[in-house]
């Protein structure tokens, strides 16, 4: 019986497509789990290719392509699965995990390559070059375990490392000297501290899921002054005119929303009311819902007039207001003339900006890759994924196993039977910063508890 | 020029407790072996603790047991109080253990030797391995006597340039004033062996007449004795008292103000001690902040006065150890016979072996217990009766008899030993071993016996009775799993009285059984099935209840299994793997692992690692 594993194997920057590939005995199984056809279909036939939908509890995560290949005939010899899939990382790092959450493992750097190498699938010739290989990713991905978690995440795992050694030792010592005078064991300690592993481990689990993104969508909140062009803007992201477009300021007094694809996630856009000094008392109400969906968006898009004489005072105090969100600063109607005085004074408050126009369409797309890449903290978020996936993965494995031996303490199951379940929460934590079973749990016991004949 | 004398299959050389498993082990095979011992006195003797078995290491007396060895049956035989350790915790760490009356332990062992076929005990001082064309040949004994041997087994403890210490005071001697073995070390080192320097200790064996009992906490024994062997279903025989008592600041005080002339603090003492025996001047400089330590008192016999202080090991001079134990309340007048002492001996490097116990230098010659750097009388046992049966397959050109991790003990002390090393005396501790709830007490019979019978160590009476026993087990496991009652007033009255909670729909025995309220005693009185002995009733009840753990466990084991099946020939050259990391060839060179899984527990030796290894493996079609 061979695992079946998974792993993204095109490149993990932003591009048309990502493919994410399984190999192993369940892949087509897994595949089944996960993939709503277009169209009613008895089963997946070899080599192909067949469209539908990646459905995580009802939710679509993607549109996608998927093709089986069965054994012997893959690239690995094993039942392979390629599914496609819009080329963004933090959709395909998405799907990865939905098919780990459904029984696949992650796939250890050069697996694939090893697989079809042992099913006979590559030549001799070859092996010396998959030796090496395996060899530069082996090194690459020991290093890397510990390098790529945040000194903030490293932190929370020796703490959890800490936590499990130490209960693992308390409970070893009650069981290996069951007639020493250690401090007899104290299951309530042993719950706190359990209790304690788990915070961590929901928090870890938490912070790290970017699911809210794919499900929900990124929301950005367009604003700024009146007229400045945000409906404009969101009519022709959109290509309708479902907001009010007309040149008395103030027409759009509540805010609208509308949800648009840039690189295969899902870009809710709030078009907010122009944001200026009023008196009307209902565009008054208006600014206020776009002072929250300011608060609430994940990316602010200032909208800036660039035939404006100058860029005003509100213009300041709204780029003032957002300096700490996640910001793009779009300087709009590049179809007329812009004027150098707005954009001196931007460069004097070092803003960064876009030039654009809302309504012949220059430098959108432009636009559209900042808000990606704004969302996306910038950095070549595929690799950060994958490994991700794999993080996660074992950190949800370990709080599982955590929380089977909470539950057997609660339910007063002896000592030992509750170490089986941390023990293995113990092992998912190693597995997460590439480490073996080491003999910290002895060196504990032997360095906090005085035992002997 | 040495005066050939005899011929035998096989050679053992020490009577302790690896060596009279090891030699047994290869006379009930039917080969001739001969036993040598530097003073026939010294067969099995306990030179430490009057005790067998506790915890992990009871579990190691039922697996020697369950493959037909002989150290439960002589604990049965000699014991004077019995415990079950840990009846209050789970099924996996229930741990029985002995009082073993001293010097009856090694009369019964030294008659149980005597009077076995093909086995002869020889009093001799062996001073060198003969070694030719890469295989052993033959011993020679101090007084320039040679015994051919086609297979050889070392299991000479720590009696190898051993040198007790007590404070100053230094003598060239083995345990207890036995001579030592001067003269092997050198012989094993010019067959390339690395020799290192192990230190162990023993407290005082003071006069029971000179202790006041009524301050002291007696400890009785279990009121239903439990035997060691699979043999022996119940044991009922009269049980002896221990008793327990604390050290106090006096005792502790005066340990600090004499420091400075123990000689594990002076320096004057190389070896490397156990950190899980630890003297009392360790545990009082270690643990300064407390207040007192426990100690138990224990008798060396039925018929001796003398009682072995366990807990308080020294190597403080003679008049501070009067003085720290007359400290000790109960112990005013205390009288002591034998002083505690340190122990320096030579010992291999375990990873010099194979899974067999056969050194990888020498065909043929095996080595077990204290020598190959572990500690206890249990952990020897296992070694010794192990390296027996494969001394036994060696020469019938047999494949060895290795015990895997997931399958006893027994696998995982000699897989960590070999696979691991060892930088102090190796004791087994249940942390040890991944898969506990698989590797218990009550089913060591289970897991081993067949091993055993396929040597031919398990007699037909015992293989019948093992079998009855398994047939019985599964019958009634079939039985809960499968009857399932309604829920009738009555049922849940009865469950009720029992503080559970009342069943809703149908369930069956083993659901029942499964709760946390009830035992197997109190369902079969409810829903009697066939009677069972105590053994198998045991085994029952854990099974059922823990099936979902146990099944847990097995699947943790299974996952295993594919890399421990994958053979490693002998002869690869790690070196050229060009894939293999610089520190991974290293390792893998030394170790020689006989398994990817082995090689997988190689500390240095990374997944990536082991990938090369299996691509080498088919690229070779090894």
């Amino acid at each position: 019986m061979n695992e079946t594993i998974a792993a993204l194997s095109t490149a993990p920057q932003t591009a048309g497509i990502h493919v994410i590939r399984m190999s192993g005995d369940d892949s087509v199984e897994i595949l089944k789990r996960v993939f709503e056809p277009a169209s009613k279909i008895e089963s997946f036939e070899h080599a192909h290719m067949y469209y539908g939908r990646v459905v995580d509890n009802g939710v679509a995560l993607d549109e996608v392509y998927a093709v089986s290949f069965y054994q012997p005939k893959s690239y690995t010899g094993e039942n392979v699965v390629e599914i496609q899939c819009h080329g963004s990382g933090v959709l395909s790092g998405e799907i990865l995990k939905l098919l780990l959450k459904n029984g696949a493992t992650p796939a250890q750097p050069g697996e694939f390559t090893k697989r079809a190498y042992l099913n006979g699938k590559l030549d001799l010739v070859q092996a010396e070059s998959v030796m090496d290989l395996l060899n530069a990713t082996g090194k690459a991905a020991s290093k890397n375990a510990y390098e790529q978690l945040s000194g903030h995440l490293s932190e929370r795992i020796n703490s959890l490392k800490d936590i499990f050694v130490f209960v693992m030792a308390n409970i070893d010592v009650d069981i290996d000297f069951p007639e020493a005078d250690v401090e007899v064991v104290d299951r309530e300690l042993l719950s706190a501290k359990l209790c304690e592993a788990k915070r961590i481990i929901d928090g870890m689990l938490s912070s790290v899921d970017e699911g809210r993104i794919i499900k929900e969508g990124i929301r950005v909140a367009i604003c700024g002054l009146p007229n400045a062009g945000k409906s404009s803007l969101l009519n022709y992201l959109i290509g309708d005119d479902r907001a009010i477009v007309t040149d008395i300021p103030g027409t759009t007094r509540d805010v609208i929303e509308e949800s648009v694809m840039i690189n295969g996630i899902r870009v809710r856009l709030f078009d907010t009311a122009g944001l200026r000094h009023t008196e009307d008392k209902i565009e008054s109400i208006g600014i206020q819902r776009t002072k929250r969906a300011i608060d609430d968006g994940d990316i602010v898009l200032v909208m800036i007039d660039g035939t404006s004489e100058s860029l005003g005072d509100e213009n300041t105090e709204l780029l003032h207001s957002t300096r700490d969100k996640k910001r793009i600063v779009a300087l709009n109607k590049s179809d007329a003339d812009i004027n150098d005085s707005v954009i001196k004074d931007l460069d004097a408050m070092g803003v960064e900006y876009v030039v654009i126009s809302a309504r012949t369409g220059d430098n959108i797309d432009l636009l559209k890759d900042k808000i990606y890449q704004t969302v996306m903290g910038g950095n070549s978020t595929e690799s950060v994924c994958l490994t991700n996936a794999r993080q996660i993965h074992c950190i949800r494995h370990s709080g599982e196993a955590l929380q089977r031996a909470m539950e057997d303490m609660d339910a007063f199951m002896p000592l030992d039977i509750v170490g089986i379940g941390i023990r293995e929460a113990y092992e998912g934590i190693l597995e997460l910063v590439g480490e073996g079973i080491d003999d910290s749990i002895i060196n504990e016991i032997f360095t906090s508890f005085c035992l002997g004949k | 020029m040495n005066i050939k004398v005899d011929d035998y299959d096989v050679a053992v050389i020490g009577g302790g407790h690896a060596g009279c498993e090891a030699a047994l082990a290869t006379a009930r095979q039917g080969f001739k072996t001969a036993l040598f011992v530097i003073n026939l006195d010294t067969i099995a003797f306990l030179a430490c603790n009057p005790s067998i078995g506790g915890t992990s290491k009871g579990h190691l007396v039922r697996e020697v047991d369950a493959l037909g060895g002989e150290m439960a049956r002589n604990a049965d035989k000699t014991t004077i109080q019995s415990r079950m350790l840990n009846k209050s915790k789970g099924p996996a760490v229930h741990s029985l253990r002995v009082q073993a009356d001293k010097q009856r332990y090694h009369n019964e062992m030294k008659r149980v030797l005597e009077n076995t076929e093909n086995l002869d005990v020889i009093q001799a001082e062996i001073t060198r391995v003969l070694e030719h064309g890469g295989k052993v040949s033959g011993v020679v004994t101090a007084m320039g006597e040679e015994y051919g041997a086609r297979a050889v087994v070392l299991a000479s403890g720590v009696y190898m340039k051993s040198q007790i210490i007590i404070g100053d005071y230094r003598a060239q001697t083995g345990p207890n004033g036995f001579q030592r073995a001067g003269g092997i070390s050198d012989s094993l080192a010019e067959l390339g062996f690395k020799l290192r320097r192990f230190k162990t200790g023993t407290p005082a064996r003071v006069s029971k007449r000179s202790v006041d009992l009524s301050k002291l906490e007696p400890q009785y024994g279990d009121e239903e004795m439990i035997p060691m062997s699979f043999d022996n279903d119940r044991l009922d025989i009269p049980q002896d008292l221990c008793w327990m008592g604390y050290t106090n600041q006096t005792t502790h005080d005066i340990i600090r103000a004499n420091i400075h002339r123990s000689p594990l603090y002076s320096g004057a003492i190389d070896g490397i001690g156990p950190r899980y025996c630890p003297s009392i001047e360790d545990k009082v400089m270690r643990f300064a902040e407390r207040k007192a330590h426990q100690f138990f008192l224990e008798p060396e016999g039925r018929y001796t006065d003398e009682m072995y202080v366990q807990g308080i090991s020294s190597s403080l001079p003679v008049d501070v150890q009067r003085e720290l134990y007359r400290s000790i309340k109960g112990f005013e007048n205390v009288k002591i016979m034998r002083y505690a002492y340190a122990i320096e001996y030579d010992c291999l490097d375990p990873q010099e072996l194979k899974l067999s116990l056969e050194t990888k230098n020498v065909a043929g010659f095996f080595t077990c217990g204290q020598i190959n750097g572990s500690s206890g009388y249990e952990e020897a046992a296992a070694q010794g009766i192990i390296a027996g049966i494969n001394a036994a397959q060696y020469i019938k050109q047999d494949s060895p008899l290795i015990i895997s991790r997931d399958e006893g003990y027994v696998g995982v002390l000699i897989d960590d030993l070999v696979t691991k090393g060892t930088n102090e005396p190796y004791r087994m501790m249940t942390s040890r071993a991944e898969y506990r709830l698989l590797l218990r007490q009550d089913n060591a019979d289970g897991r081993l016996t067949e091993y055993g019978r396929s040597v031919g160590l398990v007699s037909d009476a015992r293989y019948d009775a093992f079998m009855r026993k398994q047939e019985a087990i599964q019958r009634e496991k079939d039985r809960l799993e499968s009857t399932s009652v309604n829920p009738t007033a009555k049922l849940n009255e009865m469950l009720e009285k029992l503080g559970t909670t009342p069943a809703k729909k149908a369930v069956t025995l083993a659901e029942l059984i499964r709760r946390p309220e009830l035992t197997y005693k109190d369902v079969t009185e409810m829903f009697p099935g066939e009677q069972l002995s105590r053994q198998a009733a045991e085994t029952v009840e854990i099974d059922i209840k823990y099936r979902g753990y146990i099944d847990m466990q097995v699947k943790q084991a299974d996952k295993m299994k594919d890399l421990e099946e994958r053979i490693l020939p002998d002869n690869i050259t790690y070196g050229d793997i060009s894939g293999l990391r610089l520190e991974a060839r290293q390792k893998l060179d030394n170790v020689k692992p006989r398994t990817l899984g082995q090689a997988m527990r190689i500390s240095g030796v990374s997944p990536s690692d082991i990938s090369v290894l299996m691509i080498y493996l088919k690229q070779n079609r090894l």
